[in-house]
């Protein structure tokens, strides 16, 4: 029993990693032909500006990587395809589905704390003058992440938060002289 | 000023080892950076290239000596640290440790814990000292070779590293690590190009006109992922030590006996070391092999057998001399804590390359002195921090991980004060969570972005030479040699060989088949 439901998980995520890969395939389909007439476009304008040959413009090589990547996302799809991928998980209420399943929410949590501390509250919030220095930004990150995966005793969580940020700072900025906000 | 020969390389790395050992401050950072070093070791998720992607950017602001001191102390401590987790609770601390759980963690559940940890430290020592020989002998050959290279030689070797980083990385489809490599080939084409100065890839950017800087890139692709990983899926660790039972073992006698056998593994070590981007994890691996097929018990493997743990330690440890081999002498970087090395080193300003021991003549023999210290330190440190670490392993990884995150972001800042660089590596690493999802290899995505200028330059150079004759990439004999063995890599992956060509050509041929 336990090695079918073993098996049954085995094949599940093969086919799911060949649904991803035929997906990302003919992504890499697309990019690499638009990255093809981009370097095309760089090369022509490049030769009628300067004295350059085609060979030596500098799309050439540009071109010649998107050649390469067009050949393996062919064979990346090709082998999707011919092992029964689809692209049917991409329907709004799959979508939905999978996200539900929860793993794939605690993934967008992760990635939304780390937008956060990295982008918005990094020195100036956007749109506004209000400056967060870095200690806060910090305490306010580890606070956030820790507590929302329970990490371990609320207590403990404001203790880590606390010792973390203004040591960080204090070593950073002070004794190795990285200039933060 | 000219490169040094082998015996002034040799002179000079004992007179670099007295200053070393004269200077207390080095001791101390050694030691400091070794015990972090083994502590990133021992936590599952975190890695040595992790722990040198964070250290290249906090050590910018330190002497060069100091900042190559705290480097591969981390380095060498990392590769090490990997066998404790491996030993006490069969989770390999780093990938270079996933052979070491085969018969460390077996002896350890015997009651042989101690004898395990002295068997993987002795042959961590073992290995990091026969990399550290070759290195320092080695390197100054391989440099005069590169020497004698042109600009095709050049593109071959680094479409070469790329090509073959990308067929050895692990990944269920066959293409997946070219490309990951061609994708960070494109990456390091992001930026004004070195030959024309025109403006690539950069979507009207100005932060991205000096390219995408690799360090931040690196804690990218192989740090904040892991966060989100082990964030969503790290469960509490179970580590419970058994009661020591067994006699110590005898170890010279063991050394003795498997003298041949240490040689063979160190050469392996140091031989998949220096094929660019392979690195520690399967030099373990094929000395594990080795050990396997060579000891008159191998069937016994994996029930824990001394030489079990000894094969991949030696070999993951004698592979750090054989990744900085390629390194100082091409500019290649042999493994991916190699690469952030690299980086290291060009963010200090060094040109890695042929030409950094004509430049620099002493860095060899120095850096040689460095890693022959960082050997002491790490049996040292084995020592004192294998109990401590039991504690350290008790840790949620959970609670770690945001303080790790903002190392991770401080290292990124660090690079050059540019928030810009958090932006993007906070999409990169996006990217890099989904591309390590699919099985596609940010080490080849990483030595593409390393190799990807060198490639461009070279390969443009070369034709601009010939007026745009393509022959005159393979027209010299190195280069042409390079070729083959990139024709070869991508026959081989698709299970071309001499042998199934011949097959292929009797079956076609032969006269049942009219």
């Amino acid at each position: 029993m336990e090695n079918q439901t073993k098996e049954l998980n085995t094949s599940k995520e093969f086919r799911e990693a060949r649904e991803r890969d035929l997906l990302f395939g003919i992504l890499l389909v697309i990019g690499s032909i638009v990255l093809g007439i981009y370097a095309h476009s760089i090369s022509t304008q490049a030769m009628a500006i300067m004295d350059a040959e085609y060979f030596t413009a500098p799309g050439f090589t540009i071109l010649m990587i998107a050649i390469g990547l067009l050949a393996m996302a062919i064979y990346l799809v090709n082998n999707a395809l011919r092992q029964g991928a689809n692209l049917k998980w991409l329907h709004p209420k799959r979508l939905v589905q999978r996200f539900k399943d929860g793993r794939a929410s605690q993934t967008f949590i992760v990635f939304f704390y780390l937008f956060l501390y990295m982008v918005v509250l990094w020195d100036n919030i956007p749109f506004t003058r209000i400056r967060i220095p870095f200690w806060l930004n910090t305490m306010i990150f580890m606070n956030l992440i820790m507590f929302t995966f329970k990490v371990t005793k609320p207590r403990n969580i404001l203790i880590i938060s606390i010792i973390t940020s203004f040591s960080v700072h204090f070593v950073f900025n002070n004794l190795i002289g990285v200039q933060l906000p | 000023m000219g490169s040094l020969s082998i015996l002034e390389n040799i002179s000079m790395f004992f007179s670099y080892s007295m200053q070393f050992v004269l200077n207390p401050i080095n001791l101390i950072l050694m030691m400091g950076s070794m015990i972090i070093g083994i502590i990133f070791g021992v936590l599952p998720g975190l890695s040595a290239t992790v722990a040198i992607a964070l250290f290249a950017s906090i050590t910018y602001s330190l002497q060069l000596d100091s900042a190559l001191t705290i480097l591969f102390g981390v380095y060498i401590g990392a590769i090490f640290g990997g066998s404790i987790s491996a030993i006490l609770i069969n989770i390999p601390g780093t990938g270079s440790a996933a052979a070491t759980c085969l018969d460390g963690h077996p002896l350890a559940l015997r009651g042989e814990t101690r004898n395990a940890n002295m068997l993987a430290r002795s042959a961590s020592l073992i290995g990091t000292l026969f990399g550290m020989i070759i290195f320092v002998l080695f390197t100054p050959l391989v440099t005069k070779l590169a020497l004698m290279f042109t600009s095709p030689e050049f593109f071959w070797l680094a479409i070469f590293g790329i090509l073959i980083c990308g067929s050895i990385s692990n990944s269920d489809v066959k293409v997946k690590g070219w490309i990951s490599g061609f994708i960070g080939i494109l990456m390091a084409l992001v930026g004004l190009d070195d030959i024309q100065g025109w403006t690539r890839l950069t979507f009207g950017i100005p932060d991205l006109m000096s390219g995408i800087p690799f360090v931040p890139m690196t804690i990218a692709f192989f740090g904040l992922p892991q966060v989100v990983k082990v964030m969503k899926d790290a469960k509490s660790v179970d580590v419970k030590l058994t009661k020591e039972e067994a006699p110590k073992v005898k170890l010279f006698p063991l050394i003795k006996r498997n003298f041949w056998n240490i040689c063979r593994w160190g050469g392996i070590g140091v031989g998949i070391g220096a094929v660019p981007g392979v690195g520690e994890n399967i030099a373990a691996w094929v000395a594990y092999d080795d050990a396997k097929k060579h000891h008159p018990e191998g069937h016994k493997f994996g029930t824990g057998i001394y030489e079990g743990v000894m094969a991949p330690e030696t070999a993951n440890n004698a592979a750090i001399g054989g990744a900085i081999i390629p390194l100082i002498s091409l500019g290649i970087p042999g493994s991916p804590p190699a690469a952030m090395m690299l980086g290291a080193l060009t963010m200090h300003g060094l040109k890695v390359g042929p030409l950094l021991s004509v430049e620099r003549p002493d860095i060899i023999p120095q850096i040689g002195s460095i890693i022959l210290w960082g050997t002491i330190f790490l049996y040292i440190c084995g020592i004192l921090v294998t109990k401590p670490m039991v504690s350290i392993l008790k840790i949620s990884q959970k609670v770690l991980m945001p303080i790790i995150t903002v190392l991770c972001v401080i290292g990124t800042f660090a690079y050059n004060n540019n928030p810009f660089h958090l932006t993007l590596v906070f999409i990169c690493a996006i990217a890099g969570y989904f591309f390590d999802k699919m099985n596609y290899s940010s080490a080849a995505l990483i030595l593409g972005l390393i190799l990807g200028n060198m490639a461009d330059s070279f390969f443009r150079r070369a034709l601009f030479i010939s007026d745009g004759n393509v022959l005159a990439l393979v027209n010299r004999p190195i280069s042409f040699m390079f070729f083959l063995a990139c024709v070869w890599t991508v026959a081989k992956q698709f299970g071309f060989s001499p042998k199934s060509i011949r097959a292929w050509l009797k079956k076609k041929f032969s006269p049942a088949h009219d």
